[in-house]
Formats: C-alpha cells, sequence, structure tokens
C-alpha cells in the first residue's frame, strides 16, 4: 500500500520547485549569522545557543519541514501502528521524550563532562534530538529502526531521493561530531566553550547538507525535466 | 609452510628495515645527545681556601648579581640616537640606561652579542649558562627520572662552598637546581598568557634582597619578555612596555650595587620575528649581556663584540674565585682579566693564569668525555686538540702566545658544537622521506591489489579517513598534550560505528547492545584512571588509579578494590577453564598447560594487591609467574595444534559417505546402520572441535602475555586494561578488515593511555621495574629496562598480540580457512602489514611534525618526547607482531597437518555458523 502511495507522492517533477525553496533550504543559516553578529555569544554562549536552536527549529519545521517532510508517506496510521493508544502526536512527543536522555547520556559518554554543565549538555541532546530523530519520528512508526535502516543502507538506497530529506539531520549529527575537534585546541577563544562548537557544528551541518540535497534535486530535475523520475535500484 | 610464506615475511621485514631506517636516520638529526660527566673539578676551595689553584689570580668580585631577561636580544640592549621617535620600532631604543652607562664610565660596563647555542629553548640554556657546557635535548644521565642538574656548575658549586644563593622568577631553576637556593621565589613559568606575574614578583624581591647584601650569588630571571614575544610577537606595544620594565629594573639595581658586586643582565635566546625561539637563526641564537660593576674592572683594549653563551660559566667562577665547572667548553672573557705586562720572566700576567687554567680544564674535559663516551669524539679529533693544548704552553721567547690559546679554545668549542647541538636537516629529510615514502608505497599496494572499488565503500573509507583525521591532529600541540581525549573519541566512533553498521534490525541482539553500551562507558571512564601530564591544567587523579597499597584499610574504595582485584583474574580463569574443556585435548599435555596458565592466573592475583606481600613473597610470585609464561610459550611454540583426533574405533572415516559428514545428528538417524550412525556422531565432534581450532592457538598465544602485562601493571590498571581488551575483542569479531585494522591501531594507543601513562617522560612508572627483581638481589640494568618498556608499551603489546586472532575471525569459523589454506595466508599477512602501516603512518605524522615544527616553543617539552614514544611504541608493535604473524602461519600449517592425517576431506567440515544477517537484510531490502 504504502509503495503505490510513495510512488504517487514521488512525482518530483510536480513538486513545487522555485528559488523560494532554494532559499528557504538556506534558512538554518540564519541562527549562525546572528549569533555571530546580532546576538552576543560570547558573553551569553549556553543561552544564546538555547535560542538559535529554539529560532532554528521554529524556522525549520515551519517552512522546511511542511514543504519536504511532507511529501513523504506519512506511514503512521491505525495498520503501522502496534500501539493503538497513542495517537500520531503523543508517539511522536514520546518518541522524542526518550530521544533527549539517550543523546543526552551518549554525549557525556562521548566525553561531555559527566558532573557539570548539564544544562549545556541537554542543550546540545535536544538540539540533536530535534534535528537528527525529529523528522524519523514525524514519518515512521519506528523511527528507530527507520533511522538505523537508513544508516545501513547501501549507495543506490542512499541517493534514493525518497528518504532524502531525512539526511540533513544526519549529516547535522555528524557536524556535531566533528565540531567538537576544535574543542581541545589551546586557542582560549570564548566560543570553544562546550558545547558551542558541536552546536554549531550541527547547524553546519545541517545547512550544508540541506543546500546539497537541493542542488542534487534540481540537478536530477533539470536532466528529467519531462519524463516521470523513477528512483534507482528500485 | 606453503611457497609464498618467504615472499611474506621478506615484505614484511623489508617494509619494516625500511621504516627503521628512516627512523635511525631522523633520529640522528634531530635527537642530539650528549653524555652527562658527573665529574667534579678537581679544585673544591674557592681562592681563600686553595690559593694553589689559581696562582695570581684573585677573585675580582665578592659577589655577583646575574638577571636573566628571557629573549632578551641583542639590538633590545641597544640605543640608537639618530632613530627619530617616529621611526623607532617598539623594540628599539627601550633600554637606553645601559648606553648611558658604558659612555659614562666605560670601565665599569660592557655590552656584548651573547651567542646562545641551539637548542634555544630556556631549560637547555640555563644548564649551557650554569654549566658552561652545550646541552642537548636528551643528556644521557644515569638518571632519567630527574630533572635536576647532575653536571658541575657554578650555582652548586658556591652552594657547596657555603655561600649564600638566592633565587626569584622561572621556577625551571627551582627543578634543576632542588635544594640548592639559600632563598628562593620561584613563580609559575608555563602559562604563556602571563605578562606580569613572574616580573612583578621579580622585581619585588629583587631590590630588597639585594640591600641584604647577604648572598653570592643573587640570580632572577624575568620571563615578561619571553611571554610577551611568544603571545602578541616582537612588534607590539606591549613589548615596549615589558623593555621599559627592564630599564627601570636595571637602573634601580644599578643604584643598590656595592663596590665588591658585578651585575649581569643577560638574555638566555633571542626571538624571532613571530616571538619563537628554539632553533639556530640568527636572530633566535643572538642575546644580550650587559655587565656592569661599580668598580672599573674592564680592559678596553681587549674588548670584543660577542662572547659565547658557555663563556659566562668560566668567567664568573673566575671572576668570584671559584674552580671551573668541570663540563665547561667555553673561554674566559679576556677584557675582564687584566693583562699587565710584567718585566720579569717568572711573573705572568692574571690574564695568562686565568686563560691557562681554563684551557687545562677544557683539555681534561675533552679527555675524560672522549674515554668515557668511545665513539663521539674521535681519536684524532682528540689528539689533535691535545697538540693544540701542548702548543699553548710552549712560550716563544718567553711571550705569552694568546693566539695559541684563542686556537684551541675556537677549535675544541667547535668540534663538540658539531657533535652536539646542530640539527642535521639532510639526515631528517631523509629519514622522514623514506619513512613517508614506504608508508604511501604500502597504501599503493593495498590499492592495487584490493582494486580501487572499495574506495567507494563507506565502511572501508570511514576507519581510514578517521584514522587520517587524527594524524593530522599531530601536527596540533594541544591534540599532543589532550590525546588521551582524542585516541579515546575516536575509539568511541569506531565503537558506535561498527554498532551502526552492524545492527540486525529485525533481530536486535541484547547482547551487542549491552557490550556496546559497556564499552562506550569503560572508554568515558578514562578520566578516572588516566595520568596527568603536566600541560593539563584541568586532570587531577582520582582515587580510582591510585597504588592500592596506599588505600586506607577497610575504606570503600579499599572493598571495592579488593572486590574487582578478586573477581577480574578468578573470572577470566575460570571462562579460560570452561573454555579449554571444550576445545583442549585430554592428555598430559594439556593438563600441563593447564596448570601452567592457572598458576599464572593465580599468582598474579595473588600479586595484584588482594594478598598481604612481603618483598620476599612478591619476589618468588612474580619469578614464578615469569617461569610459566615462559613454560607456556615454549610449549605453544613447539607443540602448536590444538585439535581433537578422532577416537580409533571411528577409523577408517573414508567409510562414511560424504552426505552423513555433512550436518546434523538428527537427520542422520533415519540411516539404516546403527553403526553408520554413531560414526557420524563421532563427525560432528569433529567438525565441532574444528571451528575454533586456529582461534584458540592463538588465543592462548595471547593469553600469557595478558597476563604478564596485567601482572607488571599492578592492581591498578590491569582490570580496566584487560576488560577493554576483551570487550573490544568481542564487539570487533565481525568487522571489516580494514575496520579492525584502524580499530586495533587506535586500541594500542587507547591502552597506552588507558594503562596510565603519557607521552611525557615523567609519567613513566619506574617501579614497574622491579617487578620480581628488585629485592632478590637480581640486579640487572638490562631486566629492568626491559620491565620498564612492557609495562610502559602494556597496550601496544595486548594489541599486536591479539591482533591475528582477531583478524582471523570470521563468521565461518576456521573450517573456512582450512578450506581455502592460500587465503588464509595471505589474509593474515595483508593484515599484519596493513597494522603495521597503519602506526607507521601514523609515525610518519609525528616525525614530519617534529621535523616542521623544530622551532617551536613546545618541541623539547611535548613533540620531542612524544617522538621517542612513538619510535618505542613502533618498534615493541613489530617485536610483538612479528612472532605472533609466525605463530599463527605455524599454528595454522600445523593444524592443517594433523587435519590431513584424519584422513577426511576438508569439504566435509562445513560452517557451523551461517551469515544469518545478511541473508535476512537482504531479504528485507527486498521486500522494501
Amino acid at each position: 500500500m504504502s509503495l503505490v502511495k510513495a510512488r504517487r507522492r514521488l512525482e518530483l517533477n510536480k513538486l513545487p520547485f522555485s528559488l523560494g525553496k532554494a532559499t528557504l533550504s538556506l534558512i538554518p543559516l540564519l541562527p549562525c549569522e546572528w549569533a555571530g553578529g546580532f546576538f552576543n555569544l560570547v558573553e551569553n554562549p549556553v543561552q544564546m545557543t538555547l535560542v538559535c536552536t529554539f529560532l532554528f527549529l521554529l524556522m525549520d519545521s515551519m517552512f522546511f519541514r511542511s514543504l519536504f517532510l511532507e511529501d513523504l508517506t506519512p506511514r503512521r496510521g491505525p495498520a503501522g501502528n502496534k500501539n493503538a493508544a497513542w495517537s500520531g502526536t503523543t508517539a511522536y512527543g514520546m518518541h522524542l521524550l526518550t530521544a533527549v536522555p539517550v543523546i543526552g547520556v551518549g554525549v557525556i559518554l562521548f566525553g561531555a563532562p559527566i558532573t557539570e554543565a548539564w544544562g549545556e549538555t541537554a542543550v546540545l541532546a535536544v538540539l540533536l534530538a530535534i534535528v537528527s530523530f525529529a523528522p524519523f519520528c514525524h514519518v515512521f512508526v519506528h523511527p528507530f529502526n527507520e533511522m538505523m535502516k537508513l544508516l545501513q543502507s547501501d549507495k543506490t538506497e542512499f541517493w534514493n531521493l525518497e528518504k532524502a530529506s531525512l539526511i540533513p539531520g544526519l549529516v547535522a549529527a555528524f557536524g556535531a561530531w566533528s565540531g567538537a575537534i576544535v574543542i581541545p585546541l589551546d586557542w582560549d577563544r570564548p566560543w570553544q566553550k562546550w558545547p558551542i562548537p558541536c552546536c554549531f557544528g550541527a547547524f553546519t551541518g545541517y545547512t550544508i547538507a540541506n543546500f546539497a540535497w537541493f542542488c542534487v534535486l534540481s540537478w536530477k530535475l533539470s536532466r528529467r525535466p519531462t519524463s516521470k523520475f523513477t528512483p534507482k535500484g528500485e | 609452510m606453503h611457497d609464498r610464506h618467504w615472499w611474506h615475511c621478506c615484505s614484511l621485514l623489508i617494509f619494516i628495515i625500511l621504516i627503521a631506517c628512516g627512523i635511525w636516520s631522523f633520529s640522528l638529526g634531530f635527537l642530539l645527545s650528549r653524555i652527562e660527566l658527573h665529574d667534579k673539578s678537581p679544585c673544591i676551595h674557592n681562592y681563600t681556601g686553595s690559593p694553589s689553584c689559581y696562582g695570581n689570580l684573585r677573585p675580582t668580585f665578592q659577589r655577583a648579581v646575574i638577571v636573566v631577561v628571557d629573549a632578551l636580544r641583542y639590538d633590545f640592549l641597544l640605543t640608537n640616537p639618530e632613530l627619530s621617535v617616529r621611526d623607532v620600532r617598539t623594540y628599539e631604543n627601550k633600554i637606553p640606561e645601559i648606553d648611558r652607562l658604558i659612555r659614562r664610565n666605560p670601565e665599569n660596563a660592557a655590552l656584548f652579542k651573547f651567542i646562545a647555542d641551539p637548542p634555544t629553548t630556556t631549560m637547555q640554556r640555563i644548564k649551557g649558562i650554569t654549566t658552561g657546557s652545550l646541552p642537548t635535548f636528551i643528556d644521557v644521565s644515569s638518571n632519567f627520572a630527574a630533572t635536576s642538574i647532575e653536571e658541575d656548575n657554578f650555582v652548586t658549586k658556591t652552594r657547596d662552598m657555603g655561600r649564600n644563593v638566592t633565587f626569584m622568577g622561572d621556577d625551571t631553576w627551582v627543578q634543576l637546581f632542588p635544594d640548592t637556593f639559600t632563598t628562593s621565589y620561584p613563580y609559575p613559568s608555563f602559562d604563556v598568557r602571563d605578562l606580569d606575574i613572574v616580573d612583578n614578583g621579580v622585581l619585588e624581591h629583587l631590590i630588597p634582597e639585594i640591600k641584604k647584601n647577604t648572598s653570592t650569588l643573587l640570580i632572577a630571571h624575568m620571563l615578561g619578555v619571553d611571554h610577551c614575544g611568544h603571545r602578541y610577537g616582537r612588534d607590539h606595544p606591549e613589548m615596549a612596555r615589558k623593555l621599559r620594565e627592564v630599564n627601570l629594573m636595571i637602573r634601580s639595581v644599578v643604584r643598590e650595587l656595592g663596590d665588591d658586586t658585578v651585575l649581569f643582565v643577560m638574555g638566555d635566546h633571542g626571538m624571532t620575528k613571530t616571538g619563537d625561539h628554539g632553533g639556530d637563526s640568527p636572530d633566535e641564537v643572538e642575546a644580550g649581556l650587559f655587565v656592569y660593576s661599580p668598580t672599573p674592572f674592564i680592559d678596553v683594549q681587549n674588548l670584543k663584540p660577542s662572547v659565547a653563551q658557555v663563556d659566562f660559566a668560566p668567567t664568573l667562577s673566575l671572576l668570584l674565585g671559584q674552580p671551573i665547572p668541570f663540563s665547561n667548553l667555553g673561554q674566559i672573557i679576556p677584557a675582564f682579566f687584566p693583562a699587565v705586562e710584567t718585566k720579569t720572566k717568572r711573573l705572568i700576567s692574571p690574564l695568562e693564569t686565568a686563560l691557562r687554567i681554563n684551557a687545562d680544564q677544557v683539555h681534561g674535559f675533552i679527555q675524560r668525555y672522549s674515554t668515557v663516551s668511545g665513539s663521539d669524539l674521535s681519536a684524532e679529533l682528540r689528539d689533535h686538540l691535545s697538540h693544540l693544548h701542548h702548543l699553548t704552553r710552549q712560550d716563544k721567547n718567553g711571550t705569552f702566545q694568546r693566539q695559541n690559546y684563542e686556537h684551541f679554545f675556537a677549535t675544541a668549542f667547535s668540534s663538540c658544537q658539531a657533535i652536539w647541538a646542530r640539527f642535521d636537516n639532510r639526515r631528517m629529510v631523509f629519514g622522514v622521506g623514506v619513512v613517508g615514502t614506504s608508508v604511501v608505497a604500502i597504501t599503493i599496494f593495498f590499492l592495487l591489489t584490493t582494486g580501487l572499488h572499495w574506495t567507494t565503500d563507506f565502511i572501508t573509507i570511514f576507519p581510514v579517513a578517521v584514522s587520517i583525521i587524527h594524524f593530522f591532529t599531530m601536527f596540533s600541540n594541544s591534540f599532543q598534550v589532550q590525546e588521551d581525549w582524542a585516541v579515546s573519541y575516536v575509539a568511541q566512533t569506531f565503537v558506535c560505528v561498527h554498532f551502526i553498521t552492524s545492527y540486525q534490525r529485525h533481530k536486535p541482539s541484547r547482547w551487542m547492545i549491552l557490550r556496546t553500551v559497556t564499552l562506550l562507558f569503560l572508554l568515558r571512564c578514562l578520566e578516572y584512571v588516566r595520568r596527568c601530564r603536566e600541560e593539563q591544567s584541568d586532570c587531577s587523579v582520582s582515587v580510582l588509579s591510585v597504588n592500592f597499597g596506599s588505600l586506607e584499610r577497610g575504606s570503600v574504595w579499599y572493598v571495592v578494590r579488593w572486590i574487582v582485584g578478586l573477581i577480574l583474574p578468578l573470572g577470566v580463569g575460570a571462562t579460560f577453564q570452561l573454555q579449554e574443556h571444550r576445545y583442549i585435548r585430554p592428555g598430559l599435555r594439556s593438563r600441563c598447560l593447564k596448570w601452567a596458565i592457572f598458576l599464572t592466573l593465580v599468582l598474579a592475583l595473588a600479586y595484584q594487591g588482594v594478598f598481604d606481600k612481603s618483598a620476599d613473597l612478591e619476589w618468588r610470585i612474580s619469578v614464578a609467574a615469569y617461569a610459566a609464561v615462559a613454560f607456556t610459550y615454549i610449549h605453544l611454540i613447539c607443540l602448536p595444534v590444538f585439535v581433537q583426533r578422532p577416537k580409533p574405533k571411528v577409523l577408517p572415516v573414508p567409510v562414511t559417505p560424504p552426505e552423513k559428514g555433512r550436518r546434523s545428528s538428527s537427520h542422520s538417524a533415519h540411516s539404516a546402520d546403527s553403526k553408520d550412525y554413531e560414526v557420524s556422531t563421532a563427525d560432528d565432534d569433529e567438525i565441532y572441535e574444528l571451528q575454533d581450532a586456529i582461534q584458540i592457538s592463538l588465543n592462548l598465544f595471547a593469553f600469557p602475555l595478558i597476563v604478564l602485562v596485567a601482572l607488571l601493571l599492578g592492581d591498578t590498571w590491569s582490570f580496566t586494561t584487560v576488560t577493554i581488551l576483551i570487550l573490544s575483542r568481542w564487539h570487533f569479531a565481525c568487522a571489516s578488515p580494514v575496520m579492525k585494522v584502524a580499530c586495533w591501531g587506535v586500541l594500542a594507543w587507547l591502552l597506552f593511555f588507558f594503562s596510565g601513562h603519557q607521552t611525557s617522560f615523567p609519567t613513566i612508572h619506574w617501579n614497574s621495574a622491579f617487578t620480581g627483581v628488585g629485592a632478590g638481589g637480581v640486579d640487572n640494568q638490562v631486566v629492568q629496562k626491559i620491565l620498564v618498556t612492557t609495562e610502559t608499551f602494556s597496550g601496544q603489546i595486548l594489541a599486536a598480540v591479539t591482533m591475528p586472532c582477531l583478524m582471523m575471525g570470521v563468521d565461518d569459523g576456521d573450517v573456512y580457512w582450512m578450506q581455502n589454506p592460500s587465503l588464509f595466508y595471505r589474509s593474515l599477512w595483508r593484515n599484519c602489514l596493513g597494522y603495521v602501516a597503519w602506526h607507521a603512518a601514523k609515525l610518519f605524522f609525528v616525525m614530519l611534525n617534529a621535523a616542521v615544527n623544530r622551532r617551536h616553543l613546545m618541541v623539547w617539552k611535548i613533540f620531542a618526547p612524544r617522538y621517542i614514544f612513538e619510535v618505542f611504541a613502533f618498534g615493541v608493535t613489530i617485536l610483538v607482531v612479528l612472532p605472533a604473524y609466525l605463530f599463527a602461519v605455524r599454528a595454522f600449517s600445523a593444524t592443517l597437518r594433523s587435519v590431513a592425517d584424519l584422513h577426511v576431506p576438508l569439504d566435509q567440515y562445513t560452517a557451523k555458523r551461517t551469515k544469518e544477517h545478511h541473508h535476512t537484510d537482504r531479504s528485507s531490502r527486498k521486500r522494501r
């Protein structure tokens, strides 16, 4: 059932493709811009990162997610949901609520301070949960399994555009991972404070992946201007 | 042995030999070494004590004030009145006091270019100034752990004569001269950002101490100028401020100076435009020296514009009427000694006396050094110097031949300098080039033989990419300081990535999740078991990693550690015993082996602090453990096969139809003949035994070494180290070969840091040198050095020795390898080569970093020790990998032979484990 639906939904040439969407895919850049100039990131880093995260979430869910993610078939429904007592929104919330402490513990295991700076760690955990995990919760009944499936998928599946809008979130997690590289450097810059590099690594990764995905999308569309797009590997 | 065995061995050896050549050449060029002599000068008294040592050379001064201004360049001290205020640079014309003093009374004051010798780093320079010798990075000393100066020097000498020495400033001096100073005001020197704390401390105490007039030597060391250079560079307004402070300091000191006192203001080295130092460029080498005394004492006729830094020690010693330090290579500054011509032949001038004393001392030192060092100084050179020294004594027509002295000093100094104090760039480039080329060659070889397709495979690229990023971080001193965290981070990444790629969505294994979380948790616990190095400011030693014996008996941690110390060896031992019952064939031989290993374990357990131990018992236990380990190894090497032979009644096997041997006794039950049924069950047993035939040999090979290392690590670190090793071995059992190689390379360093080490010399655990040799009267340095090396690089040893058994673990079990023996040999060889190449690549980056950053501020503190540790780690890895490789080959071929003796065709042994999850993966993809 879902297969047919997905095929129908994935008529990419019918997707609204405009400069407006291109601009919107760059929106996650804005928090970084603002944090650098408009707000005083250096004096109050944690709160500012938190503010950025929420702004980010707001804009992301307002513009980007509603535009792109809804193109995917929401797999949630009475047939797929084993726990019928939970409605879609409750499941979404419960999954996210579980994900935040799990990610938080994961971040601590990866080297965040154990006994101090819990607030900062929580900021990063919330950010990662929202950016990486929330799209899966939004679409799938078993978000963790689906995330693993996407991560384990091979090359042909990876470039399958059906799930491409989920990938920027994972790249954001990778960005957070690589952001930690600057923390041990002895430059004594205020922005090296935990967890700012990781948060902005996540923002950067998300933006780059979004933009890259958009480029791939427009490239594919330009190559097949009229014919129906069928994803590879199907 | 198979046909390509020799090619495999040779290629491994050639690669290793190439790397070794590179290391050797690089070390010769980079690590300048010298032997420290602990001889003292024959005169042990000052002038009043034994005037015969000094002839007519009376001490000119009673006291000396030495102000070392770190990185004070010669041109900082100059004053050029022609420069207009607008043209003047930030560091020029800031110390006019010196110019004023020299102009007013040229017989009282002098300014010299003070040529330092590389390495121009503070600690080496302080050694050079005080001993008059040319210290190198590695001064081979009998006591490697100590940082104090053990060579003859004027500070200790002054103190030994019962005179007072006062010190203030940079706390490096207190490390170099512990318990030497009568009064000392040390300030921390490590924080480069601090411009004022040390200087203000010095300025606060300097004038009062001079006014007290109690100490013969007063040493002050200011750091502001150097730190300003490091932080802002040479051309910064802060530099002007610091230099004006120096000017004020000189003015106030000169005002307070007594008539019998001499003042030296000197820089220990210069600085480049960016404020760095360490190398041998003119900017770094040309420091300044200013001398002043209220009493006129300078012979202006003899004044030279520049003196060497080593000239300071003999000059000061003779000015104060003390013997010249034994290892001194400098010559006295002639202008400070009166050269009055005497009419009579008998009397010689004080200058000539001073030169003669000095020349005798230098000559004595060189003779002594050449006898001690052997090859450093060639015999021809020594004889040449003796000849020159002899010439100085031959007065032509009774007149004093100064140029002879000059020639002798210059030759002695330059020949020693050529040996000790110069980076050999050609050798360094050659070394780096050889290592780099070999690593690149191996990489290309892998790329070509594997085919280029794997480069598109994420699982293969990822570990390589992360390793390369990790290698590149070696170019940062912060990452070398915090390397324990970096390595742990990389290891955690690998654990997570392997978890993600091998997670079975449809059949999640609880064990897998549990061991991933446990492994991540243990890796995080590094914080509690690591040792801190000096540069890690936010590090504190946890109660978990202190010595068990130092814990208070009955406290919570004591109980916890006691229980852990009991459970770990017993648990490992019990697991081993259980496994052994399944795998090892019964008989006298296996029983001996079993008890040897079990005994080792229990002894190690006993040793590890759970039981009360007296020194004598401790010695016996560890010697017994060594003996057990040795016995096990001899046994394993002689008889490496662990396959259960079929019972006699089962033979002849060829009767068994092939399909009977295939699988599952339940299916063969319907066969008519009951005898056939029996045979097939026996065959099933046989098949079962073969599953881990190689693995058990390789595990047994690793096991005693693990126990031995745990024994050396002692009660503190063996728990975490061994647990992480076993868990990682389990976790990565089914990873791809590239992942395994990268993981095991990282694991080697991870275990190094987890066993409480850092890549700096103060964190070496010297007490492990006495495990089993201390109390027993075996006083052999060689054994102790081996023990310390084993303990320090236990991580590398553990990783290397477990490497073959990790690599050879495949889903299909060992039967797979026995069916494809040539594949086994090839992949074993490739994995070993890859593992060595990983370490060689890291070595290459560390080496390149040391070569590129040889002028860096931290080169002797961070980079050079890191290089030395890397070299030792590489050596230890190779020494363990090669035997492990050879043993694996031997065990495999011997097992293969003994299986062939069973007369069962190998294709009858089916693989027991199937790749179930692969099938499920594929089916799930299709389903989608």
